[in-house]
């Protein structure tokens, strides 16, 4: 068993969006701010209390709150941010359906909510309206009254299941 | 082309769903210091901190004074008392906790009736808890309600709110030596600009509003934390980054609504109102000058929007601000109208229960008439145009529907508004094109959310004839244009819409002039067409890209600022409906449909104005049945973190249909009227008269409390 001090900081490693990273940290550390300090700032925070999910990421297949993280908690994982979504600068369904269905106002939200429309879509390819709302229910907007969200959610996953990603402008 | 009126999906979003958008606690600059605020745990005492490294206090930031920073003496519970700076946000919370804060405790009071007494001042420097005092009176309001058929009397709380934007307050600042560069979460970079010059008597500032996550109107005003932030730069070697935590925000920031109003109304046995007396009373919280002026503002909005879309012949109403030790209240979506809105549609739905009359009907037999606009309301306000009869009309069917699938527990309600928006007293647009053709449109408004870029980009496109991608859309940086005023009072798209249209025109004008000389022809012998000049009798055509190029070398500037003056707000009104189910052992309230009609004049973007009302629709319904900012005894928020406030999530949220009709046009130039507040400003009466209806009991305070239904 490794033990550390307080103020000793410890080296982790961890994968993020398919690359290797190293980083330096106190133990105190939350993994939002780490990853924020690694330049992934389209994890946002919006609460300090866990629940508002706009820091929402995907860790080892599950959708986590890494607010609520640490970052030395996370050494040896896999992590996916918004940002690993767009492949080759094309949009990922979901990024493309949030945007089709104007399911964003101030986008604030808007990272966390489409990883965990991400989670919620490998666990249930074809939701239902209740179970979208029901999944999304750990992600907070406070601009869009959610409707718009859950017909981005909807059109994402008959994109998905039908394999189809129209071209969009990019 | 032909954008105005289409749903053109969104320039915003290609950045922020890839996460690459940058709000203000994504800049990072070298060197930077993390700053934090020491808060007062006391609704009302005298102050003392120990002044020790890294740690400043009022005395620092305003030398003599109580604001924005308390010196001595303290007046709400989270008033900021002192400032710490460190290297980074953990080393800072760390750094707040040695602070040594003496407090002596100050008698205090948390009621604003009990305020007005005066007999317990909220800060020793006031001479009266009322800030405001104001009287409004039409026709002969007691002589009226004298010979009314029947009088009602009764009081409503519309009760305190916070916005709560998902995105913080936070600020960023630096002083270079010479000037000093602001960052900050906020709704409008040159408003702000404006305040910390006056602050700080220093012009050399520029300021940027980055991306902001929501604001809700409290983001408008300059907050203690951003003079402290801008006033410590300009005396220390490094830049400063602040960033609340949400609970912080939720104890010092974006409170709003709290008014209450004591009514008394006569009406004719056939419904129609024929007067109206009562007393608003808004609370203001602590005396922070910025918030007060803000909230005094929108108490006068309140007391002259109360007679709503009816014609109300005899009228009285004294408003009155009033400050208690408690948060300083500020704008919140809808800023003084939701109130206004909330307090005489229940009040109608009241009377329509009284005499067992439909609320259309009621409504019908109370609405100014089409030929009586425009229409001045007695208390300052006029109504432009519109047709409110039609609209009820329109709505009847719907409502009748909505009835028929109301099974038992389930109860139908609605509500009308008229609203005021568009503010002047001007806004700014500046339209350029590059010397390689490129169009660059940029706003002097502030949007945050809203989507106005968007639009920006249609009305551009639509005037120069061009696609909407040749247009890029600018804001929010006191460098970039002439000046601005902001993004609140649903004014963008009206105001900023028809400043850009007018500099668009402009800079049409003058891409002729030069390809007038291009080809050496007049004018008016030239017809544009399609992004083409074309000479209407030889034929002869230059593109667009090409009088753009030859413009430069003829010393034609292509570079257009428009100062568009505004001097009367629009009025866009509608009526809406929903279907609430009430479990009437638990008392848990649920809203199954909701329906609106709206009228907003011409919409620009049927898709963002659907945007705007579902995401004011569902604050609206919050309030009805989520969200109350409250307090302890002690003059402690109860409510200071996003699960005790009730903030709803997709589960409590419904399906919310929008529809619209084009019938009362503004006399701007983009013909609309603002849709920014009006969801906000109709829900709330709409949920509670639906539940008041089906309870059978007069409902009188909010959120609609389990217990208070059983
Ligand atoms: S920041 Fe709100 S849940 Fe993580
Ligand atoms: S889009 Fe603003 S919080 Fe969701």
């Amino acid at each position: 068993m490794k033990v550390y001090e307080k103020d000793q900081k410890v080296k982790i490693h961890f994968k993020v969006n398919g690359q290797d990273v190293e980083y330096e940290t106190e133990p105190r550390k939350l993994l939002v701010h780490a990853l924020r300090e690694l330049g992934f700032t389209g994890v946002h925070i919006g609460c300090d209390t866990s629940n508002c999910g706009a820091c929402t990421v995907i860790m080892n297949g599950k959708s986590v709150k890494s607010c609520t993280v640490l970052a030395v908690e996370a050494d040896g994982s896999e992590i996916l941010t918004v940002e690993g979504l767009a492949k080759d600068g094309k949009l990922h369904p979901i990024q493309e359906a949030f945007w089709e269905k104007h399911a964003l106002q101030c986008g604030y939200c808007t990272p966390g909510m489409i990883m965990e429309a991400y989670w919620l879509l490998k666990e249930k390819p074809d939701p239902t309206e209740e179970e979208i709302r029901e999944g999304i229910s750990g992600n907070l907007c406070r601009c869009t009254g959610y409707q718009n969200i859950v017909e981005a959610v909807k059109l994402a996953s008959q994109k998905l299941r039908l394999g189809q990603t129209p071209y969009q402008r990019q | 082309m032909g954008y105005i009126g289409k749903p053109i999906k969104r320039i915003e979003d290609p950045r922020l769903i890839r996460g690459r958008g940058t709000y203000v606690d994504d800049i990072e600059l070298p060197g930077i210091k993390f700053v934090a605020f020491v808060r007062s745990t006391k609704p009302h005492a005298k102050v003392r901190v120990k002044k020790t490294q890294g740690v400043f206090t009022g005395e620092d930031v305003n030398p003599g004074s109580d604001f924005p920073i308390a010196s001595k003496e303290t007046t709400y519970v989270g008033q900021p008392v002192a400032v710490v700076l460190a290297n980074d946000r953990y080393e800072a919370y760390d750094l707040l906790e040695s602070v040594e804060v003496e407090y002596e405790d100050l008698p205090y009071v948390l009621d604003p009736f009990d305020a007005m007494k005066n007999e317990v001042k909220v800060y020793t420097g006031l001479s009266s808890n009322i800030y405001l005092e104001k009287n409004f009176v039409k026709g002969s309001p007691e002589l009226a309600m004298d010979k009314a058929d029947f009088v009602l009397e009764g009081e409503l709380v519309n009760q305190r709110l916070i916005a709560s934007p998902l995105e913080t307050r936070g600020a960023v600042a630096y002083f270079d030596g010479q000037r000093l560069n602001f960052w900050s979460s906020t709704q409008s970079a040159h408003y702000l600009r404006r305040n910390l010059v006056n602050f700080l008597g220093f012009q050399n500032v520029r300021v940027v509003q980055p991306d902001v996550g929501g604001a809700f109107g409290s983001k408008i005003i300059t907050h203690p934390e951003e003079y402290a932030l801008a006033k410590l730069t300009m005396k220390l070697p490094y830049p400063l980054k602040w960033i609340p935590t949400r609970t912080e925000e939720m104890i010092s920031a974006g409170h709003g609504r709290d008014k209450r109003f004591k009514f008394k109304v006569g009406f004719t046995k056939e419904g129609k109102i024929v007067s109206l007396i009562g007393t608003i009373v808004g609370d203001l919280g602590a005396p922070y000058p910025d918030a007060n002026d803000d909230e005094s503002g929108n108490v006068l909005s309140t007391a002259r929007m109360i007679l709503g879309p009816y014609d109300i012949p005899n009228a009285s109403i004294i408003a009155f601000a009033v400050h208690t030790n408690k948060t300083p209240t500020t704008s919140y979506r809808g800023a003084g109208r939701p109130e206004a809105t909330y307090f005489i549609e229940r009040i109608v739905n009241m009377i329509s229960n009284e005499l067992k009359l439909d609320p259309i009907e009621v409504r019908l037999r109370n609405v100014v008439r089409p030929n009586q606009m425009p229409y001045d309301n007695g208390f300052g306000i006029v109504y432009d145009s519109g047709d409110y009869v039609k609209i009820l009309e329109d709505a009847k069917p719907i409502y009748e529907e909505l009835k028929k699938e109301a099974g038992e527990n389930y109860c139908v309600g609605l509500a009308m508004y008229v609203e005021i928006t568009g503010f002047g007293p001007w806004e700014v647009a500046r339209v350029l094109a590059k010397s390689d053709g490129k169009i660059i449109a940029i706003t002097g408004s502030g949007p945050h959310g809203q989507g106005d870029g968007t639009a920006f980009a249609q009305i551009v496109a639509d005037v120069l004839q061009v696609p909407i991608e040749d247009v890029e859309v600018r804001w929010g940086d006191t460098d970039v244009i002439e000046d601005g005023i902001g993004t609140w009072g649903s004014r963008t798209v009206t105001v900023g819409g028809s400043a850009m249209l007018e500099a668009s025109k402009e800079l049409k004008r003058r891409i002729l002039e030069s390809a007038g000389k291009m080809l050496n022809a007049d004018v008016e012998e030239l017809e544009y067409n399609d992004g083409k000049i074309v000479h209407k009798v030889t034929k002869k055509e230059v593109s667009l890209v090409d009088a753009i190029k030859f413009a430069y070398r003829a010393g034609i500037s292509l570079d257009v600022t428009y100062v568009y003056p505004v001097s009367k707000p629009t009025s866009p009104y509608g009526v809406h409906m929903a279907l609430v189910k009430v479990d009437k052992e638990t008392g848990e309230v649920k809203v199954v449909k909701y329906i609106g009609i709206d009228d907003v004049g011409a919409v620009i973007n049927p898709m963002l104005a659907e945007g705007q009302i579902r995401g004011g629709v569902m604050q609206g319904i919050a309030q009805a049945i989520y969200e109350s900012a409250r307090f302890s005894e002690e003059g402690v928020l109860l409510t200071s973190n996003l699960s005790d406030y009730g903030f709803p999530t997709a589960v409590e949220s419904p399906r919310i249909e929008w529809k619209y009709v084009e019938r009362g046009f503004s006399n701007h130039p983009t013909k609309s009227k603002g849709i920014g507040e009006a969801g906000a400003v109709v829900a709330t009466p709409v949920i509670v008269n639906a539940v008041e209806n089906c309870v059978g009991k007069r409902i009188a305070s909010m959120p609609s409390s389990l217990g208070e239904l059983v």
